[in-house]
């Protein structure tokens, strides 16, 4: 066919699907979410092998391969384990600037992700220091709950 | 004694930001010819095919069905993985070695132009937990990185250290899709993405595909070319409870490391390894392999990149090649890493020849932040 300038804008053609899913939160993920909405409070499950108290709470045990039966409150204070300050926008994902962390609460042997609240970003260096592992946080409540994680975030002591 | 496993040929495309030209089957059939080109073999010799790719970023549900063809798989045995692109060539080890196959191809794309690849990366999140906040890969490879920062106080200067010696090595690479320097000055002004990396540390994506041609030991030994071998590989997958310090210990890369190491009876990587190509989406991922591969001992990471020590020329180069950080093929980063050292001990490297490697290791790590690992020890004797 020979040379064809057209060719050196190759054509595109744009796709969209817009795909809806229904996840069943579970029993055991709809308790916590249930006492996190109604009683303002964090649970996780021990498991009756290794005594480890998961948070989030799991139905069972990865590890001892057991199902989890005791629910145990953790918390409202915990220690920093990881974290970052966002400072770019995402696709998908809130304005910037945020700080999300990973946090053992008291009583708890996992940590839990969750937004950290109440800091001035403005100087990165500055609050990064503030927020350093280690830290201790205390989980703070929203006063209108709707059973999502989001209903509640952690702030510095 | 296990029997080891030869790379009779690698291949790969031209890199560009957009690959507009060719669609992605187009694409995988570049890479899979030049890499049969390279070994000298006809895809009628092909024992069987091993694919790395993930539907979500390809676009389309079982993205293999298509790129089965154009891999040189049609009619023939063919498999494929959907962790990292390195993971293809695990698989098509373990293939050669169970006996059945005396040849595979080992092929894995990434073309991420099409798609929007932090979106996606959101997609691996659990929905009830983690969605609802704030989650990809940009912000959890800082949220890792930040349990390392806590240990070294002068881990900035060593990020950026990376990031200048790797863009410094990609501009003297032919291979490279970028071929331009940067500097300390101009990394450590720029803006924080999310904190503590910064958008210089990010590197610009690229698309293309890498193969490699693998074959049985008696096969390898069969062919002109002087033998590279696998001499061991290993895979592993790191803990999520995110107790900071087992975050940045790289536990998957520990454990993937072990395996490889004991197949390839590496006892003291820090003198036995000449050089590295390991994975560095990040310049934090390269400096915390340093510790967890046993390079260099606990808690000198940054000093060594601040030294030099991983620089060419130092006591054990990493990233020759210039890493992702010149050629970021984000889901085929790792197989990347594996057809640069192979080049290397092959002495076909060009302009970035190392002197005379004998022994150098390839680290692939999933898109999920330092959680999966595979590492491969090659030698050339």
């Amino acid at each position: 066919m020979g040379q064809d300038e057209r060719l050196d804008a190759p054509l595109i053609h744009s796709g969209e699907w817009k795909i809806h899913y229904d996840y069943a939160v579970g029993e055991t993920a709809t308790r916590f979410f249930l006492h996190l909405r109604d009683e303002g409070k964090i649970a996780g499950k021990k498991c009756p092998s290794c005594k480890a108290v998961l948070v989030p709470p799991r139905a069972y045990c990865e590890r001892c391969f057991v199902k989890t039966e005791e629910w145990v409150d953790v918390g409202p204070e915990g220690t920093i384990e990881a974290f970052t300050i966002v400072y770019e926008p995402f696709d998908g994902l809130p304005p910037p600037p945020y700080v999300v962390a990973y946090v053992t609460l008291d009583g708890a042997t996992t940590a839990m992700a969750n937004f950290v609240t109440g800091l001035d970003l403005s100087v990165p260096e500055v609050a990064a220091r503030e927020l350093a592992v280690g830290k201790r946080v205390e989980a703070v409540f929203s006063d209108e709950r709707e059973g999502m994680i989001t209903d509640f975030h952690y702030r510095l002591k | 004694m296990v029997k080891r496993v030869g790379i009779l040929g690698a291949g790969h495309t031209v890199f560009a930001e957009r690959r507009d030209d060719v669609r992605l089957e187009e694409l995988v059939f570049e890479a899979a010819s030049a890499a049969l080109a390279d070994a000298g073999i006809v895809r009628a010799d092909l024992g069987t095919v091993v694919m790395a790719g993930a539907d979500q970023l390809d676009g389309r549900s079982i993205s293999s069905m298509m790129t089965a063809g154009p891999a040189g798989a049609y009619l023939k045995d063919e498999i494929r993985t959907t962790t990292e692109g390195s993971y293809a060539a695990i698989l098509a080890c373990l293939r050669i070695l169970s006996g059945e196959y005396d040849t595979a191809l080992a092929i894995t794309w990434s073309k991420t132009s099409e798609s929007p690849y932090d979106l996606i990366s959101s997609l691996s999140y659990d929905p009830f937990y983690l969605r609802p906040l704030a989650f990809n890969d940009v912000v959890e490879s800082a949220i890792v990185s930040s349990t390392y920062r806590n240990l070294t106080p002068q881990l900035a200067e060593a990020a950026a250290a990376v990031v200048v010696k790797n863009r410094g090595n990609g501009s003297l690479n032919p291979r490279a899709f970028l071929r331009e320097r940067t500097s300390r000055e101009a990394i450590l002004v720029s803006p924080y993405v999310a904190y503590p990396i910064r958008s210089a540390e990010l590197p610009r994506s690229c698309d293309g595909a890498v193969a490699l041609v693998l074959a049985s030991e008696e096969r390898t030994l069969s062919s002109d070319r002087p033998p590279v071998w696998i001499q061991g590989f290993g895979w592993g997958t790191s803990d999520y409870g995110y107790k900071g310090e087992t975050a940045a210990g790289l536990a998957g890369l520990r454990a993937a490391a072990a395996s490889a190491y004991a197949m390839a009876g590496v006892t003291r990587p820090e003198s036995e390894i000449d050089f590295a190509e390991l994975s560095d989406a990040t310049p934090f991922d390269e400096l915390l392999a340093y510790e967890a591969l046993g390079l260099v001992s606990q808690g000198t990471g940054a000093n060594f990149a601040l030294e030099g020590g991983s620089a060419p020329g130092g006591s054990c180069p990493v990233n020759i090649s210039g890493g992702a950080q010149s050629t970021n093929l984000r889901f085929a980063a790792g197989m990347m890493r594996i057809l640069e050292t192979y080049l290397q001990l092959g002495h076909r490297a060009g302009p970035i020849q190392l002197a005379a490697p004998r022994q150098g290791l390839a680290h692939g790590a999933t898109s999920y932040p330092a959680q999966g690992h595979a590492l491969f020890v090659l030698r050339n004797y």
